[in-house]
């Protein structure tokens, strides 16, 4: 139970750091690391698929932010700064949400929350070593054209796209 | 995915990574390029031969080596054309993109699970995302953020399907959904309306009417190599190659998709965008953002076939696939070389390259030919198949409507041909020059093909088309 309140505590802190992050490049590492816990959290859970195909879904959403982050090129650095500001809001939201939902919602989700467990078992058939190497290996070579994709799309874009 | 299939993602990969560093050289990354993506082609032909006995999921073997030749031939053929035509900057990475794009069409085609499909869905994205805005100009900035988000929304729909699929069949994989349809006959239900999700995830990527917006900003906007590289495969991979895997399910469901309501569906979407992309062509004033509108015409063809799904159909449209990678391809190095030699591709602009640019001309005009349907061009077979598909399974009027859309293809085509090639030479064109070998050898090999697929059509049909539907029947 406490491996799993420290790993959410770093998907929270990292999913804030990488809204508030300066650079593209800070933001992109950061929200990998948020799927690499959120990974972690489904591979203690005994949900290793899950666990998976959510690292391999990290690698779509970090294009997404690559995306985001080229369309705002040109806009201009007040810009950014504007949208900078609107985020330092953002760990304060989401205290008075967490609190709501501690307040509020936790008692009446409480009963559900004790009734849903894992089963004994449940997904520990393959191990997520096994799954990886042995079922998903296709799959693993495509992360890793994402990342060469994603740092060609970066040198390019983000990186020397100012020379003409 | 089959072992074999590694290579065409894992040598281009490989290669890629080296042209990376090579920014600073200017004929070492197109050179590896070209060597690389030449082997593949000649393996792709190699495993072709070797996968023509294997019907494991339905055919999806041989369809996947059929795709993995025009892959490689189509980025071949751009690759050398680029090594001339591509700036002088920043070769390196231009040519590392091609190859990394590549190897993602490569695992999409031979990827035997949906969400294997998925991840190389991806890097093509990133990939021509990042083709289409390369030199950062405004306008094809402009389409390629269009692009991606609409390609966005389609993997989140995409990824919503293949969850949907993960908790009703227990897996992704095309053998075990396979499975699942022949064990639930009674109820298709559920699987019709999760595959027909799938289907219009599909769709968006593949540009099809309408969600369209992003194709005539990008093709036009992105240099010729590329948008070459976009209408001639990458539309074909990510959209209508997925489709059919999607469609080849649906048909165990319902065999002969007439009488499936997402079969049916998608067949309405194919046959509106036959009709939007040759009316709208008509109006065009740019050679290339005619071409645009082609290509969702020529892409309606090939979905309203693979919708279909009898043999015939699926035949006629993995034909016009190859078909149709090989002459707008052939019209996307054409438009190239005019703006290299002109500086423009406005229509209106100019008169009479013919006399300056005769080979260009040539290829042009047997591209054009071929894909109105003309015979002998190859462009003819496969529109007589698809046509002849739709006849036999009762469709009349889609027919009749695919028919008539053939007739407009030729009509806009042909006001292209009087504005720009024919006629007496304008005086801005005083100059011209046709463009030397390097522009003109893609051209000429793929009017060869054209030619040669359409004259020597029965000896396609018997090593190439026939395996594929003797496995489907």
């Amino acid at each position: 139970m406490s491996l799993h309140l420290f790993l959410v505590a770093g998907m929270i802190i990292c999913s804030l750091a990488a809204v508030m992050a300066k650079r593209t490049i800070h933001a992109a590492i950061l929200l990998a690391l948020l799927s690499i816990l959120l990974s972690a959290v489904m591979f203690t859970a005994n949900a290793p698929w899950a666990g998976v195909f959510e690292l391999s879904v990290c690698a779509g959403l970090i294009t997404v932010l690559f995306a985001a982050a080229a369309s705002m090129i040109g806009r201009g650095e007040s810009y950014a700064k504007r949208e900078a500001r609107i985020f330092l809001w953002l760990p304060l939201a989401l205290l008075v949400f967490g609190l709501i939902v501690w307040g509020v919602a936790g008692p009446v989700f409480a009963p559900l929350f004790n009734a849903v467990k894992p089963a004994a078992g449940a997904g520990a058939l393959m191990s997520a070593g096994d799954i990886i190497w042995k079922l998903r290996l296709p799959d693993l070579l495509g992360q890793l054209c994402i990342f060469v994709a994603g740092v060609l799309t970066v040198r390019t874009i983000l990186g020397e796209g100012k020379d003409e | 995915m089959i072992p074999a299939a590694y290579f065409f993602i894992i040598i281009p990969l490989a290669a890629a990574a080296v042209c990376a560093f090579l920014n600073k050289k200017q004929a070492a990354p197109a050179i590896l390029a070209n060597i690389v993506l030449a082997c593949g082609l000649v393996f792709g032909l190699t495993a072709f031969s070797n996968n023509m006995g294997q019907d494991w999921f339905y055919g999806q073997a041989v369809l996947s080596s059929f795709m993995t030749i025009i892959i490689y031939l189509v980025a071949l053929a751009v690759a050398f054309f680029a090594a001339f035509a591509a700036s002088t900057k920043r070769r390196g990475s231009y040519f590392a993109m091609l190859l990394v794009i590549t190897a993602g069409m490569a695992g999409v085609v031979n990827a035997a699970d949906f969400f294997t499909l998925y991840v190389y869905l991806e890097v093509v994205s990133v990939c021509s995302y990042a083709l289409i805005s390369f030199y950062n100009r405004p306008k094809s900035t402009e389409g390629a953020i269009r692009y991606f988000y609409l390609s966005s929304i389609a993997s989140a729909i995409l990824l919503f399907s293949i969850s949907l699929l993960m908790v009703y069949a227990g897996g992704t994989s095309y053998e075990t959904l396979t499975a699942k349809i022949l064990a639930t006959q009674g109820n298709p239900a559920p699987l019709n309306i999760i595959l027909g999700i799938m289907a219009l995830a599909f769709m968006i990527k593949a540009g099809l009417f309408p969600f369209h917006s992003w194709t005539p900003d990008a093709y036009e906007s992105a240099t010729s190599p590329v948008s070459a590289l976009l209408a001639g495969i990458v539309t074909k991979v990510v959209g209508t190659y997925a489709l059919m895997v999607v469609c080849m399910l649906l048909s165990i469901i319902n065999f002969g998709i007439a009488d499936n309501p997402v079969g049916r569906a998608v067949m309405w979407f194919g046959l509106a965008s036959i009709l939007f992309g040759a009316l709208n062509a008509q109006e065009q004033k740019d050679f290339k953002r005619m071409l645009a509108y082609s290509s969702i015409s020529q892409m309606g063809y090939i979905t309203i076939a693979a919708a279909l799904a009898t043999p015939l159909a699926m035949a006629g449209a993995l034909f016009h696939m190859f078909n149709h990678a090989t002459f707008k391809a052939l019209l996307f190095f054409a438009a190239g070389s005019v703006k290299r030699a002109t500086g423009s591709t406005e229509i209106d602009s100019m008169s009479g390259l013919q006399a300056k640019m005769p080979y260009t001309s040539l290829t042009a005009s047997i591209a054009m030919l071929s894909t109105a349907g003309v015979p002998p061009f190859s462009g003819f077979w496969s529109k007589l198949f698809i046509i002849a598909a739709l006849w036999q399974a009762g469709f009349r009027g889609m027919a009749a409507v695919a028919l008539f859309a053939s007739v407009l293809t030729l009509a806009y085509f042909l006001k292209l041909q009087r504005g720009m090639f024919f006629g007496k030479p304008s005086d801005n064109i005083k100059n011209v020059k046709e463009r030397g070998a390097g522009f003109l050898i893609p051209c000429f090999v793929f009017a060869f093909i054209i030619i040669a697929a359409g004259l020597y059509f029965p000896l396609i049909y018997d090593n190439f088309l026939s395996p594929f539907i003797r496995v489907l029947q």
